[in-house]
């Protein structure tokens, strides 16, 4: 857990009712708390008083930074879950897992090929792969890890890509994995080698570069450079902007 | 590494019966990658059969590739080579790993089937 | 209607040996097989977890085995199609597996369930490319377009073709289906002793000198006895015997294929080889036809 706790703001445990309004009780690392019903995971945290440094991000399910793990009284089922986008329930047991440990491996992708063989090379453990599907069930974004997984040992890398293209690298299908994959680094292996090798160039960026090389804005941005603060504002208010 | 035991887990993990061997040695006799190991198949065997822990420590459990020629010609139907996938497994669960990925230079070229192969039989 | 295969391809044909899966397609085409690749399929493991309590390392097998029993109803075939011999033993094995020790079955359906993956009911027949080749053989004779006498093949069957017993698609100590398929198109086949020796397996990767050692045993023994090709049907045989050769200081002169790319040559399905191959075959093919045409010159 990574969060920070102060006399006047830290976590408050269970004191009985709280006043106003409907609350349930969830239990941070078995510790309960008294909460407001009808608030994210994330939100009945930081009402429970948790000053969450780590594990918090964007709060609008897009950077993977809030993976938590819950069990619901009376299942068995370890379920994943992204604190900004799901409610807390009454009952649940939670813990943050806001990292999954991995050093980010150093590649340089102007030597690699797409194919399989980049891939296995820095990360052999994808041929480990048991095809138990624990990453896909631990997804919370629905995505189909293990088909992913199963495409680059076949040397499918334009289907992992495609595959993988919503990780967002929360990192939970790593914890859950059984082979010990690093899908996070994996997948955003597999999708540079698709969006530099395979898939089609944009011919309107790689012209747009060619002027950019044969100096044709040099002028202007000169131009641009010497103005002051004041006059680069008044540009920048008067700019065109297209009418909506 | 606690061995107590070891003999009856590996009996457990093979389904198998060594005591029924009589060390004919037809598993020595047909197996292709006998002569890289540091004991034969059928020495693995007879150190089973007499609960000698040091069969854990051989090269050869980990040089074995279940081909499976000894497996089906044994007249006892003991099944060396599950024996000895025994044997592996008896470590790998314990957290052996015989693969060190990272020494292998030609690891982007090898047939997936070959490093998967390699995954399976030697970490756990 | 044509004869309808459900066909699972395996890692290493896919992203290895694309040109062996290309051959033996069009073999089976031009028999008027309808091959249809699984919509789903799972790396079957490359080898069988021998443990007793295992059921987590079949799970790759058992899916694709589930997969083959939902699409082959539609299809109306049972029969799964495998090219590389090593899924096919694994695939087989696990198939056997399941029909004798229904609480894996059921221990694997439990686990799937989660998924809403429906109970493997034990329908899928798990068969090898050279099975429908060998039932094949007379028509294959009749699809004949090129010959290729005076040159002499040596078939290499490893060891998951054979072995263990169970799934041994032919006598797993002398097998002869293979030749038997070579000899329906005349092609004339060489004996020798290590056909069903193992050619070192994964230990290319780990422990290469073994590899290396047993594939050049095999390679040498067959050029010695007179073998112009040897003929392989695995990816990893392929990849083994080829590593012995290259590492040779002395070349036998033996060049090493998949079988269908040979039947894909001798029924002039030439888009279906590789521009390496089909030009080996056409010279080795001009030579000795030149060779048999010398008068004294032909030795068969």
């Amino acid at each position: 857990m990574s969060s920070k706790e102060s006399p006047e703001t830290g976590p408050r445990p269970v004191s009985g009712k709280e006043e106003g309004g409907k609350t349930i009780r969830i239990y941070v690392m078995g510790r309960a708390y008294e909460v407001p019903e009808g608030l994210t995971i994330l939100k009945a945290l930081e009402y429970a008083g948790f000053r969450l440094t780590r594990g918090v991000g964007c709060r609008g399910g897009f950077c993977g930074a809030c993976a938590v793990m819950y069990r619901m009284p009376g299942e068995y089922k370890l379920r994943t879950a992204l604190a900004c986008q799901t409610l807390a329930r009454d009952g649940m047991h939670l813990v943050f897992i806001p990292y999954a440990p991995m050093k980010k491996p150093r590649y340089d992708i102007e030597k690699l090929r797409p194919d399989a063989g980049s891939v296995i090379a820095i990360f052999p453990e994808v041929t480990r792969c048991l095809a138990c599907n624990a990453c896909t069930k631990a997804c919370p974004q629905g995505l189909q890890v293990m088909d992913a997984i199963q495409a680059i040992i076949r040397g499918d890398i334009a289907a992992a890509a495609n595959l993988a293209f919503d990780c967002i690298g929360c990192g939970l299908c790593s914890i859950r994995c059984p082979a010990e994959i690093r899908h996070v680094y994996v997948f955003q292996l597999v999708r540079r080698l698709y969006g530099k090798y395979m898939l089609p160039k944009a011919k309107h960026v790689e012209e747009r570069i060619k002027e950019i090389e044969a100096g044709k804005y040099d002028e202007e941005m000169e131009k641009l450079m010497k103005l002051s603060l004041e006059e680069l504002k008044r540009l920048y208010m008067s700019r065109d902007i297209e009418k909506a | 590494m606690d061995m107590d035991g070891f003999v009856e887990e590996v009996v457990r993990i093979s389904g198998r019966n060594p005591y029924l061997c009589y060390q004919c040695g037809m598993c020595s006799a047909v197996c292709p990658v006998a002569q890289y190991m540091d004991i034969l198949p059928h020495q693995i065997i007879r150190l089973v059969q007499m609960g000698d822990p040091a069969v854990l420590e051989s090269d050869a459990i980990w040089v074995c590739i279940s081909c499976m020629a000894c497996v089906d010609r044994c007249p006892r139907d003991v099944g060396p080579g599950i024996i000895i996938d025994a044997l592996r497994q008896f470590k790998l669960r314990r957290g052996a790993e015989k693969y060190d990925y990272f020494q292998v230079p030609e690891l982007g070229e090898a047939p997936s089937l070959a490093l998967v192969a390699a995954s399976r039989k030697l970490t756990g | 209607m044509a004869k309808a295969l459900l066909y699972y391809p395996g890692c290493s044909v896919k992203r290895n040996s694309p040109w062996y899966e290309k051959s033996a397609l069009a073999v089976l085409e031009a028999l008027g097989y309808r091959v249809k690749e699984l919509d789903k399929w799972y790396c079957c493991g490359a080898t069988i977890s021998l443990a007793a309590d295992d059921v987590i390392r079949h799970l790759g097998a058992i899916r694709s085995l589930i997969q083959a029993e939902k699409e082959g109803e539609a299809l109306g075939t049972n029969e799964m199609l495998t090219v590389c011999p090593m899924c096919y033993n694994v695939l087989a094995r696990v198939n056997n597996l399941l029909k004798r020790d229904r609480e894996k079955l059921e221990t694997a359906a439990r686990y799937l369930r989660d998924e809403n993956l429906e109970k493997y009911s034990l329908s899928t027949r798990v068969i090898h490319v050279v099975q429908v080749l060998h039932r094949e053989r007379e028509k294959l004779g009749e699809l004949v377009k090129r010959r290729l006498d005076g040159v002499r093949v040596a078939a290499y069957y490893g060891c998951t073709l054979v072995r263990p017993k169970d799934v041994a698609v032919d006598n797993p100590e002398s097998p002869r289906v293979m030749e038997e398929i070579l000899r329906s198109v005349g092609i004339e086949t060489v004996e020798y002793p290590f056909k069903t020796l193992c050619c070192g397996a994964y230990h290319s990767v780990y422990r290469k000198n073994i590899a290396v050692a047993n594939s050049g045993l095999i390679l040498t023994d067959a050029a010695a006895r007179g073998a112009d090709i040897m003929v392989t049907v695995c990816p990893l045989c392929h990849y083994n015997l080829e590593l012995a050769y290259r590492s040779m200081a002395r070349k036998p002169g033996i060049r090493v294929m998949y079988l269908t790319d040979l039947l894909a040559y001798v029924m002039g399905l030439d888009d279906a080889l590789s521009p390496e191959t089909r030009s080996f075959l056409d010279k080795l093919r001009e030579a000795r036809r030149e060779l048999v045409a010398t008068p004294g010159g032909g030795n068969s």
